[in-house]
């Protein structure tokens, strides 16, 4: 295929961007892609599906497994910390800023043992506010450098009524 | 002979969304798949998670006038008739039979969701109730699948109604 078709997501939008570069590409030139898509700043990582640390920039793509559908990640945060409360339990716990809402989820209802068909009905809001995120929005989507940092709840889904 | 066609702002940018990086994901994790627009409607199947004797996917027929400005409103639909599913093959569940309503409980022919056109009128709670789910003018027809697709894909949809 000479053609990737990458998902991106850069610091502080939330929006899933479609972009298209060649097989050969670095991840230089997702850095650009970033800064046409608003993160204007300096000192900008980049992040892949499968490496929890940012990648070099010089680095070809493809030969570090990136591949057609891949995740994508600009942010200036190293990781994210994130705080999730349910009910009288709090727990914290570093995460990539690739790591997607859902991941979370995962990870917190495993931790507090809730069972699978109680974790289905309930979702991660923003505490203090109604803001449920998107699952497949990646946590540097929802913060930005230098609050590297995101406060969420575990909820009920709504069942619509009325 | 060829014959020239206007295409409308609404179909445009319906079309325009179907390149979208939401649109394009739930597409490649195969949530959803395009079947054929046939201005101002568009089929979409949305898969849902196997159950005894339940299909893979439900398809949406959608009515996209005035797109986006305009929410969507859909119907669940048999392409292979083309009219209406029957009531006995909607999906169902708990939350599930909330959005697909029999019509004895609802008689509009439309998903019960802050997100659908039809279900949202009337309803002038809705956009504080459900501030994230309702249609906004800047909404893709991604905003309307995902929240379909949660539902066929959530532990609360059983199978369908008669099972």
């Amino acid at each position: 295929m000479n053609e990737l078709q990458l998902f991106l997501q850069i610091e502080g939008v939330r929006r899933i961007e479609v972009i298209k570069l060649s097989a050969d590409a670095t991840a230089e030139l997702l850095l650009h892609e970033a800064r046409r898509l608003g993160l204007a700043a300096e000192e900008v990582l980049i992040f892949v599906d499968g490496r929890d640390e940012p990648v070099a920039l010089d680095i070809v793509l493809r030969e570090i497994g990136v591949g057609h559908h891949h995740h994508v990640h600009a942010h200036r945060c190293r990781s994210i910390e994130v705080t999730v409360h349910f009910n009288a339990t709090t727990k914290k716990r570093a995460f990539t800023p690739h790591a997607t809402v859902a991941q979370v989820k995962a990870w917190f209802v495993h931790a507090i043992e809730m069972p699978p068909l109680d974790a289905g009905e309930h979702v991660l809001q923003l505490t203090g506010t109604q803001d449920r995120p998107e699952t497949d929005l990646h946590l540097g989507t929802l913060a930005q450098h230098p609050h590297c940092a995101i406060d969420f709840t575990l909820v009920p889904k709504k069942r619509v009524e009325g | 002979m060829s014959v020239a066609q206007t295409v409308l702002p609404d179909e445009r940018r319906f079309r325009g969304d179907l390149e979208s990086g939401a649109y394009l994901l739930g597409a490649a994790l195969r949530r959803w798949r395009l079947l054929r627009i046939g201005w101002p409607h568009a089929l979409i199947a949305v898969s849902a998670a196997p159950r005894p004797n339940a299909p893979a996917e439900f398809v949406l027929r959608f009515d996209l006038t005035g797109y986006p400005q305009a929410a969507p409103t859909a119907r669940l639909w048999d392409d292979a008739t083309n009219t209406e599913l029957p009531e006995n093959r909607w999906p169902a569940g708990t939350r599930v039979s909330c959005v697909f309503r029999p019509r004895a409980q609802w008689p509009k022919p439309c998903l019960y969701l802050p997100c659908d056109r039809m279900s949202a009128e009337g309803h002038t709670d809705w956009p504080q109730q459900y501030a994230g789910e309702i249609w906004k003018p800047d909404s893709t027809i991604a905003h309307y699948l995902n929240q379909v697709s949660e539902l066929l894909m959530s532990s609360d949809y059983t199978g369908l109604c008669h099972a």
